[in-house]
């Protein structure tokens, strides 16, 4: 009996130590969740110049971009967008992103450009950072990108979430203000210490996470598991089903509506505090089939362009801009291919273009 | 102290080491003070409303046994208002407060709504619940009060059912405190294995279907389809089935660890073939609490011996109001909001239905195919009745509901792939599960063999330990 239990202990022991470190393996070749996302073919390139920030992921590390925009002179253009912005395909050293290109390329107009861009950044999340930044920096000018897939989205991840905690960003908001920025606070609950806040526990539980942490690698590499688990999962289904990159999305009808509820909310504060604003149809790679209802997706643009003519906003639409030869591959989303199709980051040369043209439609006197 | 965290996983051996190597009046008062720090960690400030729960059903108790048969009553009465004066303080004064507000403004009278900042203590609802059957076991000349008052104050607040269940009876765990079990390696075993099982449910399961389920339920009603309320309500059923009986397992975990035996809580409920069924198989603790503190005592019962479920003596017209009476008391002990009435009165239609409809099957009870179409037929019901559990009001629980009456509301989906991939996928695990565990040969190749998938279960739980949702039954 004691031999057995022995025997079964080990064995348990011994495996769990062999899958862990597997689940770490496979997650060892990239830093988090969105670059294992991204997948190796496209790489996230954050500029910045002479230890000036001018492109940030979000709102944890916002303060160096802001920093630097305040410390300029110029007055300011804010970008905000998704990882098209950051993600180069095929990258090769020395390539810059749009972002930084466009930098360039405005320093000449005496402007400055501060870019914001995360994966998958819907609306909802841009609107809460776009409230914050204007509380933060003076801005003139907003660039707004629309993209069909990020409309699918509606969850608020925790980085934005964090702007909550803001006290003197939340200090200085009016009453209806801070009615929407609820929001931040009921939205789903994904935090780690969420079930102990402000209770004893709290305190023990930082504490021992940060020993593990220190002492444990695979403890602090946890969260990289877990995404590496997610995306494991993720391929699963879409080599179960079939789901390709080109596979339609359809559109979710209540994440679509609340989207463009918050994107009218972003337009009318630019609008309420005198800031230009450039809002686009984001390049898209077309020589393939498009993962969109064609219907939805022609849809959505007119009611974009409608929008942006009952508020005299400025409004083009770039889905051609990038040539279909500056688009590329990347890692495939299902166990069976290598390689797919990506339809939203392009190449080096495209961000070249894409910036060009964006300056084109800046056009400033 | 919530389990699904570093904390508690480094508490709990501690504890049980302890429990083991101390002599039996030391031990005691260990685990009452261990379970005291268990509490504290959520927030030291409630643990005397605690301990008043717990000093004045001592006390009322002892007295018991020396009184005349009135004074019997006034004291058991006693107990009772203390408990629930307790409950309604902290749970209901807000609840009926702005409840009678907003009945005096439709009389005409402007009153506002009043707004009070009253923390709901962490398991106010379950040892409360518990200190009242002590008190009503000694009355009724079940038990004998204990006089060791540790020995008792460790069976109200042990740590391990303390937040929220099992539901226990001072007659199943004071005898088994107070001598404690001969040590074995098996009973370790089974311990861990329980509370593997319940971390799995928990931080693997329940915490990962949470964001599915909050984004659903975020949705607009009108933007929803009648399948998108099928599909939530089964995810919502899932998520609190996982959530909950995890609670049990790893409570039943923890008092195995110390040789104490918990009565189970769950026992597949999402098999039942009908309401009744459902409801023996689910949070069986409370649902037999109810049965003998509430419905029987108010079907005018006369309860002459330890718990025995009849209800014979009562006239039928008392059975019913007793079902309806209990069910929206059952709600409402979960919640102090309209919703959870409507959950509980929702069980109470069906578990009538199904008396009227039993007495006219009689002959067709023990047939084998009555009992498939009455499984097919519970299961959704039941999981629709998690709508009201977890709507933020009762309009939107009916407007969700009514979207499974027109059928052109099964023309369209409302919701990402995921969430009925999800959903699908648990469905068929459930039922594989179910059909392992029911072929005898299968089940004993999975008994011998299932060692072989603790190493997956334990890896998944290292990865996805962390504190991010309570438990659900935390906030009853």
């Amino acid at each position: 009996m004691s031999v057995k239990i022995a025997i079964k202990f080990t064995f348990v022991v011994v495996t769990t130590f062999i899958l862990l470190n597997t689940f770490l393996k496979i997650s060892n070749d990239v830093g988090n969740a969105d670059e294992l996302a991204l997948g190796k073919a496209t790489t996230s390139v954050y500029a910045n110049f002479d230890h000036i920030k001018i492109h940030c992921d979000g709102y944890s590390n916002s303060s160096e971009c802001i920093n630097s925009a305040n410390e300029s002179s110029y007055p300011k253009v804010l970008w905000i967008g998704n990882s098209q912005l950051h993600a180069i395909n095929q990258f090769q050293e020395g390539d810059i992103s749009a972002p930084a290109i466009l930098h360039n390329l405005l320093k000449e107009e005496n402007k400055f450009l501060s870019t914001f861009s995360f994966p998958n950044a819907n609306l909802i999340e841009k609107y809460f950072l776009f409230k914050y930044l204007l509380y933060a920096m003076d801005i003139e000018t907003l660039i707004l990108p629309v993209v069909m897939d990020d409309l699918r989205e509606a969850e608020i991840r925790s980085d934005i979430k964090n702007i909550r905690n803001n006290e003197e960003f939340i200090n200085s908001l009016n009453l209806s203000d801070l009615s929407i920025l609820q929001l931040l606070s009921i939205s789903s609950s994904n935090e780690d210490m969420d079930a102990v806040k402000n209770t004893t526990q709290q305190k023990s539980e930082i504490f021992l996470n940060k020993l593990f942490s220190e002492h444990i690698e695979m403890w602090e590499r946890r969260p990289e598991m877990r995404a590496s688990l997610f995306i494991s999962l993720y391929k699963l289904r879409n080599t179960i089903f079939n789901i390709t990159p080109s596979s339609e999305r359809k559109m979710v009808p209540a994440f679509y509506k609340k989207n463009l509820f918050f994107l009218k909310k972003i337009l009318e504060e630019a609008t309420k505090n005198e800031i230009d604003v450039l809002l686009y149809i984001a390049p898209i790679r077309n020589d393939v089939t498009i993962p969109y209802n064609q219907e939805e997706y022609q849809s959505l643009k007119n009611e974009i362009r409608n929008i942006a003519k009952k508020l005299d906003i400025k409004y083009v639409n770039l889905e051609n801009t990038v040539p279909n030869e500056l688009w590329g591959l990347k890692n495939s989303t299902n166990n069976l291919d290598n390689v797919e199709i990506d339809f939203m980051h392009f190449q080096y040369p495209g961000h070249i273009i894409f910036s060009n043209t964006l300056k084109n439609e800046l056009v400033y006197d | 102290m919530i389990f699904n965290s570093l904390t508690f996983l480094l508490f709990l051996p501690t504890v049980v080491l302890l429990y083991w190597i101390l002599p039996r009046n030391p031990r005691i008062i260990m685990v009452f003070f261990s379970s005291l720090i268990f509490y504290g960690f959520w927030r030291v400030e409630f643990i005397p409303v605690m301990l008043i729960s717990v000093f004045s059903d001592y006390y009322i108790s002892l007295k018991m046994p020396s009184a005349n048969q009135f004074l019997k009553k006034r004291l058991v009465v006693l107990s009772i208002i203390i408990n629930l004066s307790l409950l309604f303080y902290f749970k209901y004064l807000i609840f009926f407060a702005n409840n009678a507000i907003g009945f005096i403004n439709i009389l005409g009278f402007e009153i506002d709504p009043i707004f009070l900042n009253i923390i709901l203590p962490l398991g106010i609802s379950f040892y409360t619940f518990q200190t009242i059957s002590y008190s009503v076991d000694v009355y009724r000349g079940f038990i004998k009060p204990e006089k060791n008052f540790f020995l008792y104050a460790s069976y109200v607040t042990f740590f391990p059912q303390l937040v929220a269940g099992p539901v226990l009876r001072a007659s199943e765990v004071i005898h088994q405190l107070s001598k404690r079990a001969s040590f074995s390696k098996q009973l370790l075993i089974n311990g861990t294995k329980r509370i593997i099982y319940g971390l799995f449910l928990k931080v693997v399961l329940a915490d990962n279907i949470a964001p599915l389920v909050d984004t659903g339920f975020s949705i607009t009603a009108s933007e929803l389809s009648a399948l998108d309320v099928l599909t939530l309500s089964f995810l919502f059923g899932f998520q609190i089935y996982f959530d909950f009986s995890a609670y049990s397992h790893i409570a039943i975990g923890c008092a195995l660890l110390m040789g104490i035996k918990f009565p189970e809580n769950f026992n597949f409920p999402y098999l039942a073939n009908s309401p009744k069924d459902f409801w023996k198989r689910w949070h069986i603790s409370l649902s037999s609490w109810i049965r003998d503190y509430l419905y029987l005592p108010l079907t005018g019962t006369k309860v002459v011996n330890k718990s025995t479920g009849g209800i014979v003596e009562a006239s039928s017209r008392n059975i019913n109001a007793s079902l309806f009476y209990t069910w929206a008391i059952m709600g409402l002990w979960h919640g102090a909001n309209w919703t959870f009435v409507v959950w509980g009165l929702y069980h109470a239609v069906f578990i009538f239905l199904h008396r009227k409809i039993s007495s006219y099957k009689s002959i067709l009870s023990n047939n084998k195919i009555i009992i498939k179409i009455g499984a097919f037929l519970t299961l959704p019901l039941m999981m629709l009745g998690w709508i009201p559990f977890r709507a933020d009001s009762i309009e939107v629980t009916f407007k969700l509901w009514s979207k499974l009456f027109n059928i052109s509301n099964y023309t369209y989906l409302g919701m990402r792939e995921n969430t009925y991939l999800v959903a699908f996928v648990l469905l068929i695990g459930m039922y594989l599960i179910y059909f392992i565990n029911n072929i005898r040969n299968l089940k004993k190749i999975s008994n011998r063999f299932n060692f072989l998938l603790y190493p997956l279960i334990i890896s998944l739980i290292f990865i996805f330990l962390r504190p991010i949702n309570q438990f659900i039954y935390f906030q009853f």
